[in-house]
């Protein structure tokens, strides 16, 4: 069974790998779209700041620089997109050859989703390297930090992995007009995962709501981490954090695809 | 321009017939009005301007933004779509048999009617920033902003023509759509605010800054003529430049597929 799956996910990797290789151009295209968010948000709060005068909420200048550039990079292996593709799925009828296939659905995505991210990787780190010269980051590394770094950025991608297919099937399965419920989910990411700014900048309002939701254990938590800004008793909360809304979701996420695929009539056969 | 009326009422009876979809638009709009509202209100929760420029001085340039944004969404962009749906399929043939002048009806065949919603938000959000500014608007001022908005609409214009005509070569466009759109929501800041490369890039590659950041400027009375004037001579430059564009390509590089 595992090895099944591990060969079919190096099918659909492979696949997905020679497309974005093939369109070189509208993969570039797509990397614009996610790099330039953060650097608006980096512009306007490094000006925030100078006019402020001092750092804001301990965020100097410089740390404003490196959190957006990690920002960047944290987004970029955490993103993820069925939230795009699922409308069309349903609308266009694409989802009724999907589901004869004998796996999982959630495992082409998933290799789609990877594939991009290996193939996009050298371009986000050499932009990365980029804006660090442009913008003058400063750093204070703690190796441990650094360590548990990487455990937390992956339970942020499974995380947001599943949040993000758990909305784009719900939608697409119940309503079949995305678009809408896109463009909430979207403002929701960026008001309260740290998209637009570090959590502690925020007002008391929206860090209260932050809290209560999973969205800020997939960006705010593993960058603030890397930045060594985060405490060990704070790292280990927010491991069960991750781990507790993962465990949720994924329930969640059984439930709402059954009662889907019950509702599905298939359109455009 | 009976031609455009025309257009206007036939995207209206088409988005009439879906009802749903109207409200579906309006619930967008006041999600990304909200979104626009909240970031800026977050922004100045820690500061009282930035980049010299205050809450109710930003607000005009939101405000803009949004009338820019729902004059694209509403003719340009659906017709240039339109247009390269058109050349991909061959079915540009249709509309270059009829007895009109082809980039008008390139540009302004298709009406997405929803769109007044952004405009009147746009337009209600810079009137709201204006008076709470007190600004009293001196003629001298009225007529740099009514250039620059003018001469911007026209570059805007301009670069979307060029952008559909290049369908004619290269096939897969739609991108380069998304890059604009990317790109156009980085306009709801003062351009001043970006580093360089992106400030330039902005102005000459994607010209969000002189249709968005350079006439709030006017508004606000901090513009000198001479950016107006480069602006409007700019705008009359790229106007001819992409008519030109357009009908070498259409006449002299489209080859038709339906015939």
């Amino acid at each position: 069974m595992m090895f099944r799956l591990f060969e079919l996910f190096r099918g659909y990797f492979r696949i997905n790998m020679v497309r974005f290789l093939a369109y070189r151009v509208e993969t570039v295209i797509w990397l614009v779209g996610m790099i330039l968010p953060p650097v608006v948000f980096l512009s306007v709060w490094q000006s925030a700041a100078q006019q402020a005068g001092r750092s804001l909420a301990g965020f100097s200048r410089g740390d404003i620089a490196t959190y957006f550039i990690a920002v960047m990079l944290v987004n970029h292996v955490t993103q993820a997109w069925a939230v795009f593709l699922w409308e069309s799925y349903v609308r266009e009828g694409y989802l009724s050859y999907v589901i004869l296939r004998p796996n999982p659905v959630m495992f082409q995505d998933f290799a789609e989703n990877v594939a991009f991210k290996v193939a996009t990787l050298p371009v986000m780190l050499l932009t990365a390297v980029g804006l660090a010269a442009t913008f003058a980051p400063t750093l204070h590394w703690k190796p441990w930090a650094v360590v548990a770094f990487i455990p937390a950025l992956l339970l942020a991608f499974a995380l947001r992995f599943t949040v993000d297919w758990i909305t784009a099937t719900w939608a697409a399965l119940n309503m079949t007009k995305v678009d809408a419920v896109n463009v909430l989910f979207f403002f929701i990411l960026l008001m309260t995962s740290g998209q637009m700014a570090p959590l502690p900048l925020l007002p008391r309002g929206i860090q209260m709501v932050a809290n209560a939701l999973p969205f800020r254990w997939m960006l705010d938590f593993p960058v603030r981490l890397l930045m060594g800004r985060v405490g060990t008793e704070e790292a280990l909360i927010g491991f069960a954090a991750q781990a507790g809304w993962l465990v949720a979701m994924t329930g969640i996420g059984f439930v709402a695809w059954r009662s889907g695929m019950r509702k599905f009539t298939a359109v455009g056969l | 321009m009976d031609l455009l009326l025309l257009f206007f009422k036939l995207g209206f009876v088409t988005e009439a017939e879906y009802r749903m979809n109207f409200y579906l638009h309006v619930f967008e709009t006041s999600v990304k009005f909200i979104t626009g509202i909240s970031v800026l209100w977050v922004v100045f929760s820690q500061t009282k301007s930035i980049g010299g420029w205050s809450w109710d001085e930003l607000m005009v340039v939101l405000g803009l933004w949004f009338i820019t944004s729902g004059l694209i969404n509403m003719v340009i962009a659906p017709s240039i779509k339109q247009f390269m749906t058109d050349v991909w399929k061959g079915t540009l043939d249709y509309v270059l048999t009829k007895p009109e002048n082809h980039q008008f009806m390139a540009s302004a065949r298709k009406v997405a009617i929803f769109q007044v919603i952004d405009l009147l938000i746009g337009i209600s959000v810079l009137s709201t920033a204006l008076v709470r500014l007190g600004a009293v608007i001196g003629v001298e001022q009225a007529i740099m902003f009514s250039l620059a908005l003018f001469s911007g609409g026209v570059i805007l214009y301009s670069f979307w023509v060029s952008l559909g005509t290049l369908a004619i070569w290269a096939v897969k466009l739609e991108n380069l759509v998304l890059v604009f759109f990317a790109m156009f929501e980085a306009g709801r800041w003062p351009a001043g605010l970006y580093p360089f490369w992106l400030r330039y890039s902005l102005t000459f590659l994607v010209p969000v800054g002189l249709a968005i950041t350079v006439p709030s400027e006017a508004l606000l009375g901090r513009l000198h003529w001479s950016t107006v004037l480069l602006s409007s001579a700019w705008a009359v430059v790229t106007f001819f430049a992409s008519a030109w564009f357009f009908n070498f390509g259409v006449r002299k590089r489209y080859m038709g597929a339906s015939a």
